[in-house]
């Protein structure tokens, strides 16, 4: 019951704080955000964001904050996760926060691009490749945990469906033998 | 809407409004009787009730990310569907609120829905004539007891019921897979074609279709055919699949006839010795607990097969605790359903110029070929059809095997990873007595009700054909051409197919059956139980379809016999 009412209140800190509009989401003071209930310092929460970022830039399409990914993170960090899941999660990101201090002298939100994508692949290099062709939720370590939060995040946003993927609701037929170089994107679903 | 004391009187009584339920409806009040049909779930529209319908990705609570704490607390046995998610979860048992006794050591997943129109709302639509390899098989071995029903009997009331529910699919001039009353079939799409190309060149006895499926491809009264949004199970507001919203209930409704009471739960039915009759059907209204009791010239029982064993249990004869309808010692037994979760997968390389267009409800299947002409000398009894499906890996899968991050990475996902193809068995599990439903000795519902309690096992024959299963599988997807192929081989969890069945059985003889050769209780003219719980063996088949056809030959005996005064 505790983790239900939780989440209620955190929907309602979200939907009051955060303006649906991402861009000026990001505007929103950081401890606005999540209020009491979240579970992020703001220099995690910080460089959470900032991975999101890099996993998924802006290119052509807009990248992971810009679809509104910070808010799924800070839901699923602070409520959904459970405790096992929340501890590797945050023993991961500290070890790459601490590698920042002592690599760099400075905190990771400070650090250049291409120093914070040094940090983001030695995290990487740390955990196991995943070779399975199945979807395992929720696995591995920080690294495999924000990556798959972040592409969850970002590919079942409305920027990940509509701009990034291709989103027919009403196909209205099937067709089998459809060329990929008519759509040149995944579909949605 | 009567106290206890009190009698409503109707013609018929339909107890549950699923895939048999609606059906049970429909005929009943075509034929101008008065039918008041019972359901203990919520009341559902269609159309409007549908709320989970067409809900963008976007939208869905928390990306769909699963409520892990409320589904374990609450619907810790349905939301081990593949159909269960936030879209559809008001369709669905609360299992806090409505539980049965589950034990995690002898586990069985009771699969429900709680509202209008039942499982048929969530049902996978896949439709299939059983033959006489499955009729005789029984019979044949010397396993359970022998069907009373032949298929003739059953083959013009399979035609009408397909022509109302509307059946695509190919006709294969099959024997033991008859052909029905089609409309045109969906497309395979160009990888299934392949895999069907290869089986076909590498195995005389066998042949890949596409799945014949309760999904319009063409129009019928007030249902368009399929628009291919995909997901089915959150209810389909222009009625292309075939629901009891969508097509039975409406049908019922135009009759002038029909009359529905939702959140009614059936407790028991009253019977009387002298005259051989069920004499009232007690309900309880699950909003305000009130209690109140129905007779009918008819009852049909179609709560499913567990529902309506159940009910028949409660059903006790004066202070005994032993069922009116339980002279045979069958009811509750021979617990039946598949074996599912056993197949395999692998990739099928090339053909990536083609990413197809749409979302088909629907897959391939692959009909039975074991044991068809006789013994194959396999160790085995009976047989196992395939369904599954040819597509490409999305973002999802290919993420977590594409290693890095950045634009690149990103660019990357744009494109659908490789083809796969996926062949699942679905197998004959056979009659056993000590698999059973029982009314738990203490446990009750809010109501007061017995709970149910079950136990599962399975045999041999079950273990022996999925190991085939899965040779089989890798064996096609090899001749295909696949790669990396992944065998799989579940555990087995009775009930998880959703086909439970057989707990009231058939039979000619009321002291092996709870039910005649046209569904009626052999120990109550007035009672007829249509829905899996009448099922003597299971075939490989999904079954629905079979329980429609033998719902609308029952209703048909039924009324003939009322009208000639035989009940």
């Amino acid at each position: 019951m505790q983790r239900r009412d939780l989440l209620k209140g955190l929907a309602v800190v979200l939907g009051g704080a955060v303006s649906q509009s991402c861009s000026n989401a990001v505007e929103v003071p950081l401890s606005q955000r999540i209020a009491v209930q979240g579970v992020m310092t703001d220099e995690q929460r910080g460089a959470v964001y900032r991975c999101a970022d890099l996993i998924i830039p802006t290119t052509d399409t807009p990248g992971a904050i810009e679809a509104g990914v910070d808010n799924f993170l800070d839901y699923v960090i602070s409520v959904w996760y459970q405790e096992d899941e929340r501890e590797v999660f945050f023993a991961g990101l500290a070890q790459m926060l601490a590698e920042a201090q002592s690599a760099y002298g400075q905190p990771f939100i400070s650090l250049t691009k291409p120093q914070q994508v040094a940090l983001l692949k030695a995290a990487e290099a740390r955990e196991p490749a995943s070779d399975a062709l199945v979807f395992v939720n929720s696995g591995g370590g920080f690294f495999a945990k924000i990556k798959e939060l972040t592409v969850t995040g970002y590919y079942t946003s409305k920027v990940g469906a509509t701009i990034e993927r291709k989103y027919v609701p009403m196909p209205g037929f099937y067709d089998g033998d459809y060329k990929f170089s008519e759509v040149g994107r995944q579909w949605a679903k | 809407m009567g106290k206890i004391d009190t009698t409503e009187q109707v013609d018929a009584i339909v107890i549950g409004s699923g895939i048999t339920g609606g059906w049970a409806a429909k005929e009943l009040s075509e034929k101008g009787l008065k039918v008041l049909m019972l359901e203990r779930g919520k009341p559902l529209e269609h159309s409007t009730g549908y709320v989970g319908e067409h809900e963008p990705p976007w939208e869905r609570n928390n990306k769909g990310m699963r409520p892990r704490e409320l589904y374990k607390d609450e619907y810790e046995i349905q939301s081990t569907s593949y159909a269960f998610d936030e879209t559809t979860r008001h369709f669905w048992n609360n299992d806090a609120q409505n539980p049965y006794d589950f034990n995690e050591q002898d586990p069985f997943h009771w699969v429900r829905a709680d509202v209008v129109g039942g499982r048929s709302l969530l049902w996978a639509r896949q439709s299939y004539r059983w033959s006489d390899l499955d009729f005789e098989a029984n019979k044949q071995e010397g396993i359970g007891i022998d069907w009373p029903i032949r298929y003739k009997d059953l083959a013009p009331w399979y035609s009408y019921v397909e022509k109302f529910i509307g059946v695509s699919g190919q006709a294969l001039g099959l024997d033991h897979l008859p052909d029905g009353e089609f409309q045109k079939p969906m497309d395979m799409n160009v990888v299934e074609r392949h895999v069907a190309g290869a089986i076909a060149e590498n195995f005389s006895d066998r042949v890949m279709t596409i799945g014949r499926t309760a999904t319009l491809t063409e129009p019928l009264p007030g249902r368009a055919p399929c628009h291919y949004c995909g997901p089915c199970h959150r209810g389909c507001s222009t009625g292309s699949y075939f629901s009891s919203l969508s097509s039975t209930l409406p049908a019922a409704r135009a009759t002038g006839n029909f009359e529905l009471r939702a959140n009614a739960l059936v407790e028991r039915l009253d019977y009387d010795p002298e005259t051989q009759r069920v004499s009232a059907v007690r309900v309880i209204d699950t909003v305000t607990g009130e209690r109140s009791r129905y007779s009918a010239k008819l009852i049909f029982l179609c709560a499913s097969t567990v529902g309506s064993t159940q009910i028949l249990m409660n059903s006790t004869l004066g202070d005994s605790d032993r069922s009116f309808a339980n002279e045979s010692d069958a009811l509750g037994r021979y617990m039946m359903d598949h074996t599912y979760r056993a197949g395999a997968r692998g990739i099928i390389p090339g053909f990536e110029e083609y990413y197809p267009y749409g979302n088909r409800p629907n897959g391939i299947y692959i009909p039975r070929f074991r044991n068809v002409q006789g013994d194959d000398g396999l160790g085995f009894t009976r047989g196992y059809g395939y369904q599954g499906s040819a597509g490409r890996l999305s973002w999802d899968t290919m993420s977590k095997v594409t290693p890095g991050f950045g634009a690149e990475f990103k660019d990357g996902l744009r494109k659908p990873g490789p083809w796969y193809m996926n062949l699942g068995g679905f197998g004959e599990i056979l009659p056993y007595a000590h698999n059973t439903v029982a009314l738990h000795k203490t446990k009750k519902d809010r109501f007061g009700i017995p709970q149910v309690t079950f136990h599962f096992e399975f045999g041999e024959n079950e273990k022996r054909h999925r190991e085939d299963v899965v040779e089989q599988a890798v064996i096609m997807l090899k001749a295909a051409g696949a790669v990396r192929i992944d065998p799989f081989n579940a555990e087995m969890v009775g009930g998880a197919a959703i086909h439970e069945m057989g707990t009231a059985r058939m039979g000619h003889d009321p002291k092996e059956a709870v039910l005649n050769a046209h569904n009626q209780a052999h120990a109550a003219a007035n009672l007829f139980v249509t829905d899996g719980s009448a099922m003597a063996s299971a075939s490989c088949v999904n079954p629905s379809l079979t329980y429609m056809a033998l719902t609308a030959r029952a209703v048909d005996y039924a009324v003939s016999q009322l009208r000639a005064g035989a009940i």
